[in-house]
Formats: structure tokens, sequence, C-alpha cells
């Protein structure tokens, strides 16, 4: 296949899914504000395949073009933006036909599907974000989670791509309360707030006040799950979700609250707010933990958790981390 | 001439000469322009003194081509719109003649590596890469969330990189 494309032209050997993440470090530490967890976490990444050194070796080719030390920013920014506009307008100009089809285009869209309109937000690891939906109520995102938000007249609909949401539409009046639709399924809420989230190919729902509608994609099931209960959708139809131990939605208070919860459920939760690896061997999964750990100091999390458990953590980098049995504690 | 660039083209014509013919006739506008410019490409490594160490000797041809791919109108275009821009900004110092060459230069590839993207899109990626603005004061600036900065910034790069070496 290398070849096959190497002879069409292409500079290939770079499969899309390493020049993708290459962009996105390109992104990050562009940013002005990046962090030393940020330019250390690239560092692995770039360690960790020479696949990646050349890929980020070919987006610095593209950022050097923009180095052009003589230039006043300023001035060549607005000259960029005034020679731009000007070949635009003559592009309308030119092009009349295809203006006129812009024009049939924007007609089709306005009037065949009126007050339309998608967004879409996502936040990266640590980040969290929170939302006002256009009709009412209120969306939380935990980190690295993806949604897109869409409204078909008073009706919005959010789609969870990836990652965990806390929606509150308890304000919102019934008829126009916000749905989450996920792969599996939708939830529909009746006066409430709750959290959905979608991990290896299960959509959970779990709801703290008032209750859900969850109706699978696949058959016909449809369920109402009440306040303090957890629901689970995946391809092959919907079923109970039995208590993680862990309170729903309390990361948006910027924990994670354990009560009598798995270790492995505890670790998974710190995991999201880390970069780089957090591995545990199966044989401590099971512990059990009470507490309350804050997500935005999680090594700190990692060392309470040594105080109570018969676990040793260890640091290869601070980006590869094992929580192993400590056999003499 | 050295007789080491000498050979160091030859060897780089003979390995990816197909490859810079096929680069350029997805960009020219006409067949003859893709052939005339990629003799162009080798001519002008010919006149050099040296060649540098070339890990990825394709794109170091891509990088030559897209300079020699941006066409005289635009050219003009842009330096008629630079010398606007600097008229209207009094208190900026007017480069040398010399100085002038090379701003032209940039700003034109610059140009043909932005040509497609929605302008919106291009000013925020000019005033991360061109002036060093951070991501929040650029979102402030635009009056956009800092993750419609991040996609643009990531789009933009992407757009780059495609028509660089795409």
């Amino acid at each position: 296949m290398t070849r096959a494309k190497q002879q069409s032209g292409s500079l290939a050997n770079i499969p899309d899914a390493i020049l993708e993440q290459a962009f996105e470090w390109a992104v990050v530490l562009g940013s002005g504000v990046s962090r030393d967890a940020d330019r250390d976490a690239f560092a692995a990444w770039l360690d960790s395949d020479p696949l990646h050194r050349t890929a980020w070796g070919r987006v610095q080719l593209v950022e050097q073009e923009f180095a052009a030390p003589r230039l006043d920013a300023a001035v060549g920014r607005v000259a960029l933006a005034k020679a731009d506009a000007k070949r635009r307008k003559k592009r309308r100009w030119t092009t009349g036909t295809g203006g006129l089809l812009t024009v049939l285009l924007a007609v089709v869209l306005v009037f065949g599907e009126p007050f339309h309109w998608q967004a879409d937000y996502r936040t990266a690891t640590g980040e969290q974000l929170h939302l006002t939906l256009p009709h009412g109520g209120t969306l939380w995102l935990n980190s690295k989670s993806v949604v897109d938000i869409e409204t078909e007249g008073a009706r919005t609909l959010v789609h969870l791509r990836r990652g965990e949401i806390l929606l509150d539409s308890s304000k919102v009046p019934a008829a126009i309360k916000p749905q989450v639709v996920t792969a599996h399924g939708r939830f529909v809420p009746i006066g409430t707030r709750f959290v959905v989230a979608r991990r290896d190919g299960v959509s959970e729902l779990a709801v703290i006040d008032g209750r859900v509608r969850a109706e699978a994609h696949k058959g016909s099931t449809a369920d109402i799950i009440a306040a303090g209960r957890g629901w689970r959708l995946d391809e092959t139809g919907a079923g109970i979700l039995p208590a993680s131990g862990l309170e729903p939605g309390a990361w948006v208070d910027g924990v994670i609250e354990a009560d009598n919860a798995p270790l492995s459920a505890v670790l998974d939760a710190l995991a999201g707010y880390r970069y780089g690896w957090l591995h545990y061997e199966s044989d401590i999964a099971a512990l059990r933990v009470t507490g309350v750990f804050r997500l935005d100091d999680t090594d700190s999390a990692l060392n309470a958790l040594t105080a109570t458990l018969p676990i040793r953590i260890e640091r290869t980098t601070p980006f590869w981390v094992r929580v192993t049995h400590n056999t003499n504690p | 001439m050295s007789t080491v660039v000498a050979a160091g083209v030859g060897t780089l014509y003979a390995d990816h000469g197909d490859w810079l013919r096929a680069y350029l006739m997805r960009r020219a506008a006409c067949p003859h322009t893709a052939a005339d410019l990629s003799q162009d490409v080798f001519l002008r490594l010919l006149g050099r003194q040296s060649l540098p160490p070339l890990q990825e000797p394709r794109a170091y041809l891509a990088r030559i081509a897209h300079g020699l791919l941006i066409d005289q109108r635009r050219r003009q275009a842009l330096e008629q719109a630079w010398l606007e821009t600097l008229a209207s900004m009094p208190e900026v110092v007017a480069p040398s003649a010399e100085e002038r060459a090379l701003i032209l230069d940039a700003l034109a590839r610059i140009d043909a590596l932005l040509d497609g993207l929605k302008p919106r899109v291009r000013q925020a990626f000019l005033l991360s890469r061109l002036d060093g603005m951070s991501y929040p004061t650029i979102a402030a600036q635009l009056g956009v969330s800092l993750s419609t900065v991040e996609k643009d910034m990531a789009r933009a790069l992407r757009h780059c990189y495609n028509v660089l070496l795409g």
C-alpha cells in the first residue's frame, strides 16, 4: 500500500493517525500557555516511535515557513488579510454561477431545516468545560470528552462522542428538555440531573436527581431509571449498571468520592486526569477504597492510596506509572 | 559548480525526479509548466555551494518547488497590499530594499500556504504564528471559544501541510 501511495506522488510513509498526533502536539506546544507537563508528555511521545520524530520534523518544516525574522508581524498579517480579501472579492465576481449555487444552497439550508445548528466542544486531559445550552439546561464536560450540540427548533440534542458529561435540566420545561444521544441509545430526562459516560463500547447512565428514560437504539427497549440508579446500554441491549462505589458527577466539584469502591474504578478515574500511562496489576483491582481524592493533583491522590492500601507506586517517569501489589509492607 | 553538489543533485534527480514532476503536476496549471518547474528546482540546487544533509529529500524538494509555484500576479498583488499596509502604519520603520525582497518572498510563501482557508482560521493562525499571541488572548480578541481557536490551529496546520507536503 505504501508503495502505491508513493507512486501516486505523495511523500508517504507516515500514517495519517501519526501525522494527526504531530499536528495536535504542534497545537498544544504553540499555545503560548503550555506547561512543563505538556512538554514532558510530548518528549515521551517523540521518543516512543521513530515515525513520530519524522512526522514532527515535517510539521516543523511547515512551522518554519512562518518564521520570517525581518517581517513586522502586524504589517504582514494585515497585508496578507488585505490580499486575501481582494482575491475573494474578485472570485465572487468572476464565478457568478458558483455564487448563485451558493445562494441556492443557503436557501435550501435555511428553509429546508429551520433553526438548525450544530457545534462541538471538547476537553483536553485534566480540563473541564461548563456550558449553558441554547434552550436552557447546564452541561458539564469531564476531562477528555467530546460532544456535538445540535438544535432542531426548540429541541436540543447533546451527542456524546467520547468521555463523560453531567446534564442538569431541572429548570427547563418538560417539552424542551435537552436529550443526550450516544452510539447506543438516547437518554430523555424527566425533571433531572444525570451523568452519561462512554467507556469501552458501553454507554453508562447514572441518575442523580429525578428520573431518566433510557432508550436503546437496538431493539425497542426503553426503561425509566430513578435517582440513585445506574443503567447501561451497549450493542447487545440494556441492563442494570451495578453501583461503582464512586459518587456520580463528583468530578464537577473537582474530586473523586469513593465509598467502598474497587481500586480499579478510582485508578481509572484518576487516569482520565493524567498524561501518559497509569497501569495497575489485576490482583489489586478489587481492593476497596473509601475517601475523597482531588483531581487537580493526581500524584498526591496516588500517594494517599499507598497510605491505606497494600500497594506500591513505581514511577519510571512522571508519565509511566505502575501500581503493583506491595508484598512486604 | 562543485562536483560534490553535482553528484548530489544527480542522485536526487535519479531518485526523486519523477516524484517531483508528479508533485508539480498536481499543483501547476499545465504539464509543460510542471516539467519546466521541475527542471528549475534542480537547476537551483546545482547553483548552490553545498547541499544540506537530507533526511527527507522529498520534503526539501517540495519546499523549493513551493516557492517556484507562486505566480507573478499573486506576488504583485501581495506586494501592493504590503506597501499599502506599510503606508497606513507610519510608526513602522520601512525596511531596506534587501530586506524588502526577503520579506516579500516569505509573505508570498505564507500567502500561498494559507490560500483556501477561511478568513477567521487564517487570522487566528497568523496571530499565533506571526505575532506569537497565546490561544486565550486570540480567543478573547476574536470573540470565540478556546476550543475553536485550538481547532482552527489544527485545521490551518493540516491545510498548510497538505499544500506544502501532501
